[in-house]
């Protein structure tokens, strides 16, 4: 960290602490813009038929509160704690790849703040729900700019997730402290694990979601226009994300909860392993429940039978969880402060928001209060009570770590009880008033309108509560008393450090030996630490942007944004190509089951099965519009020419072999061959590309356009984003070659070409099937 | 000097390549369509396999990374199943 609370330092740092203060503010405030919005639309609710907001925009603050909430305040929120202490409890310097986490935070503030500039946009902000159901969100339905808009920040935040998602799973599986095995990884370090799995196998889906409504809202396919995909598509590709998100925003807050119970309890977990089974078991159950949100719809009775189980079956292990928190408490010397009460606050409202949900996984009752206010407070006692409670404890518990301040306990239990207070006054009468409809701003059922003015009030209560917090934390910051370097008497890494912990963590490495923490002294010298800074990752966000925004609402901006983007990327490839940012790889490190993989080669994995779940969603996508558009879609070899796709697939093999033996000759030291199969290899690539140019280009001109048929559209789809990806493959491999001209691979080095060759050779493993299902059936 | 698997490379590239071509053969001597989607879909998974073992070299590496891939590989079938399934039933209801 560069010393001082410079600008300079905030927007140029790469520490995973900065980083987390940086989230942690930005998250605060999102919560507070969401939280506004809410606040606002409250109010116009406590009366029946007024207009505080007009139609337009009360859709506008209930669609932007949705997504605003659950993308970018709450989950961040809980990034900003993994960000600051994951690091700490697994004895790690700092993430795997601090650049990139630097691009993650980048990337997710700037595309908040583009989500937001939608509302200053003619036409406004998207007013189309959260769930940016189809086809209202369709061109044809909703052409205001600022439905594409949000939908591009999405996709920006994406890409902020991807990037996070590959740096906490390479740093938790492979820079543990020696000695530090699975079993003792504290219990928020296991939530943050298990969101960032969810988030690998959940993003992809809905990123092609909504790829495919960029689309059609830019090039006028009809993907979510037609009956053949429309409505339907878009529920499979949405929630297949949408339900597993609900944990993704969820376990931080478990985890959290388990750290907190066994320090304030003074006990272990009850049945620790088994929380972590059960855990393991929610999180890949949330996979196969989605469907419960589609029950309204036509789609197979088994189908939804089958979703109907597997819903009711979630919460076993939810079960499990809840009842060892609770035996926990059990018999327990319990030290009441403020965390504690926030956890048990959560613990509560998730058992009442997770009853509440049993109901949805009916398929009779599902109907019956499918879009009503009754979910909208199961959801919220789901997502806000169980969640943010959690993260409130999280906050309590870990502010004396980060400010070397105590806070003013008085004050952190009246925010508790105002906010659980404030919150059941809002969402309990939500219950009461179950057959009102959800997503109205006018109502004439005049049965519904005290409770709807007691939940108004309970709004209120609740969003007070939160001016408690921040007087109490500001003021602490500079008057409270001196926290010591472990304040709860807490048995985890994060407390072995100095409040708050220097930049590189720990002046020695930690080591776990049983339940005994030493420090390795390695004879008195500290372990050498290596931090950089950069704008890099603050200029590349900040130019994405201003693309994107000028994509959608002033062409020459877009012209300047993609200039600037390409420039930054320029500098990132040269600043690697002269190792400006290199970090050694960390030394003693338990990395056990992933003993052979640096970083590196680990992190494109990780990158890869993103990708894997992207292309999954659009063949899913396919499989959909074929089997719906049966008898009329047309038969492979007689739209594509069969033997130019052949031609083409046994080009893009032969690329694969040739990386295959770039890396043989590396290993072998033999450069003269390493520069002939990469070189090789980019040949290959371009004559792949440009073929595919021509059968474009033929195939345009017999007809076969973008728009002019679904099996059309989705053939440019998905050949076009199998171009982008080899295209970015290209661009590595430039990168590549430069470094391989200046000599540094060879016996010992070629890391680099082994990590390009993983993602070269998944791009041709995505063409194998591509030309199996476009040119041969 | 380490000792690499060059010609077993080349070999799975032959072998990629003549499934390829078997695969372009099987549309020009118009086989029954059933057989068709089937074989070609069963030589492209074969063929995937291979580059994913040899290429990606999966048969040497942390066999953990080969339980992500199969993760990935039993969503997309999930994915394909179950929104191919509901769709197909719906268009029977309609």
């Amino acid at each position: 960290m560069k010393e001082g609370n410079s600008l300079l330092r905030w927007l140029t740092t790469t520490n995973h602490k900065d980083i987390g203060i940086l989230y942690l503010f930005t998250s605060l405030y999102f919560l507070m813009v969401g939280g506004s919005l809410a606040l606002t639309f409250r109010l116009q609710l406590a009366m029946p038929n007024v207009e505080i907001l007009s139609a337009s925009a009360f859709n506008q603050a209930i669609t932007m509160h949705g997504l605003i909430m659950i993308l970018w305040a709450i989950s961040p929120l809980a990034f900003a704690f993994a960000n600051y202490v994951v690091p700490l409890q697994i004895g790690a310097r700092d993430l795997a790849f601090p650049r990139l986490n630097a691009l993650s935070y980048w990337l997710y503030l700037f595309s908040g703040l583009l989500a937001a500039l939608s509302f200053f946009i003619p036409g406004g902000a998207p007013d189309v729900g959260w769930t940016y159901y189809v086809p209202l969100s369709t061109g044809r339905f909703s052409p205001q700019p600022g439905v594409t808009l949000a939908a591009l920040a999405l996709a920006m935040l994406v890409a902020s997730v991807t990037v996070g998602t590959i740096n906490f799973i390479v740093t938790i599986a492979t820079m543990r402290a020696p000695g530090l095995g699975w079993s003792k990884l504290p219990m928020f370090t296991w939530g943050i694990l298990y969101t960032v799995l969810i988030m690998l196998f959940a993003f992809g889906p809905v990123v092609a979601g909504f790829f495919l409504l960029t689309v059609d809202r830019v090039f006028g396919t009809t993907f979510f226009l037609s009956p053949e995909g429309g409505s339907i598509l878009w529920a499979h590709m949405f929630w297949f994300f949408g339900h597993p998100e609900v944990y993704v925003v969820l376990a931080p807050a478990i985890g959290v909860i388990g750290d907190v119970l066994e320090t304030f309890t003074r006990k272990p977990l009850f049945g620790r392993k088994y929380i972590l089974i059960a855990f393991g078991i929610a999180s890949f159950i949330s996979f196969i429940v989605y469907v419960h949100h589609m029950f309204a719809t036509g789609i197979n009775p088994i189908v939804r039978e089958v979703m109907s189980i597997t819903t009711e079956s979630i919460s076993v292990p939810f079960g499990v969880i809840m009842l060892s928190f609770v035996f926990t408490m059990y018999k327990a010397k319990i030290n009441v402060k403020t965390p504690f009460l926030f956890a048990i606050g959560s613990i509560v409202l998730f058992i009442i928001g997770g009853i509440t949900g049993v109901f949805n996984s009916s398929i009779a009752l599902d109907r019956f209060i499918r879009g009503t206010y009754w979910i909208v407070a199961h959801f919220h006692y789901a997502m806000v009570g169980a969640t943010l409670f959690g993260l409130l404890a999280a906050i309590y518990y870990w502010y004396p770590k980060m400010t070397g301040r105590m806070y003013n306990e008085r004050l952190g239990k009246i925010h508790f009880w105002v906010a659980f207070i404030g919150f059941n006054v809002l969402y309990l009468p939500m219950f009461i008033i179950y057959e009102m409809p959800r997503r109205v701003n006018v109502y004439f059922n005049e049965a519904w309108i005290p409770m709807n003015q007691v939940a108004t009030v309970g709004a209120y209560i609740f969003g007070f509560s939160f001016l408690i917090m921040v007087y109490n934390l500001v003021k602490s910051y500079s008057s409270g008393l001196p926290a010591g370097n472990n304040p709860w008497n807490a048995w985890s890494l994060e407390w072995m450090t100095t409040s708050p912990p220097p930049a590189h963590n720990f002046d020695f490495e930690p080591v776990i030996n049983g339940n005994q923490i030493s420090m390795y002294t390695n004879g008195g010298v500290p372990e050498p630490h290596v931090e950089h800074h950069t704008m890099m990752p603050m200029l590349l966000s900040i130019s994405l942007m201003t693309a994107f925004f000028g994509l959608i609402i002033y062409p020459p901006v877009f012209i300047l944004g993609s200039a600037l983007l390409l420039a930054v990327l320029a500098k990132w490839i040269v600043d690697d190509i002269y190792d400006r940012f290199s970090i050694p790889e960390p030394k003693h490190t338990s990395k056990w089951p992933f003993e052979s993989m640096n970083r590196l080669k680990f992190g494109v994995w990780i990158l890869v099965i993103s990708e894997a779940m992207l292309f999954a969603a659009l063949f899913g996508a396919y499989s959909l519009l074929r089997i719906n558009l049966v008898g009329e879609w047309p038969f492979g070899p007689e739209v594509h020419d069969v033997r130019l796709g052949g031609l083409n697939t046994i080009i893009l093999l032969t690329s694969s072999l040739t990386v295959v033996l770039s890396i043989a000759y590396a290993k072998m030291g033999d450069t003269r061959k390493l520069l002939y199969s990469l070189g090789a290899t980019y040949l290959l690539g371009l004559i792949f590309l440009a073929l595919k140019g021509v059968e474009w280009a033929k195939l345009a001109e017999e007809g076969f356009t973008l728009t002019s048929s679904l099996a059309a559209s989705i053939y440019y789809v998905m050949t076009g984003t199998h171009a982008a990806h080899m295209i970015g493959g290209l661009i590595a491999l430039t990168y590549i070659i430069i470094k391989a001209l200046r000599g540094v691979y060879n016996d010992r080095n070629y890391q680099g070409i082994e990590a390009f060759g993983i993602y070269w050779h998944f791009i041709d493993i995505i063409w194998i099937f591509l030309f199996a299902i476009f040119y041969l059936m | 000097m380490v000792k690499e698997p060059i010609n077993l490379y080349i070999g799975i590239w032959g072998m990629l390549v003549g499934i390829t071509i078997l695969e372009v053969l099987m549309v020009l001597v118009n086989m029954p369509i059933v057989f068709l989607i089937t074989g070609v879909l069963l030589l492209a998974g074969l063929k995937a396999a291979f580059v994913a073992l040899y290429y990606q070299h999966l048969k040497w590496d942390d066999v953990a990374i080969s339980w992500f891939y199969l993760m990935a590989l039993f969503f997309a079938l999930f994915i394909v199943m179950v929104w191919t399934g509901g769709s197909a039933v719906c268009q029977v209801e309609v």
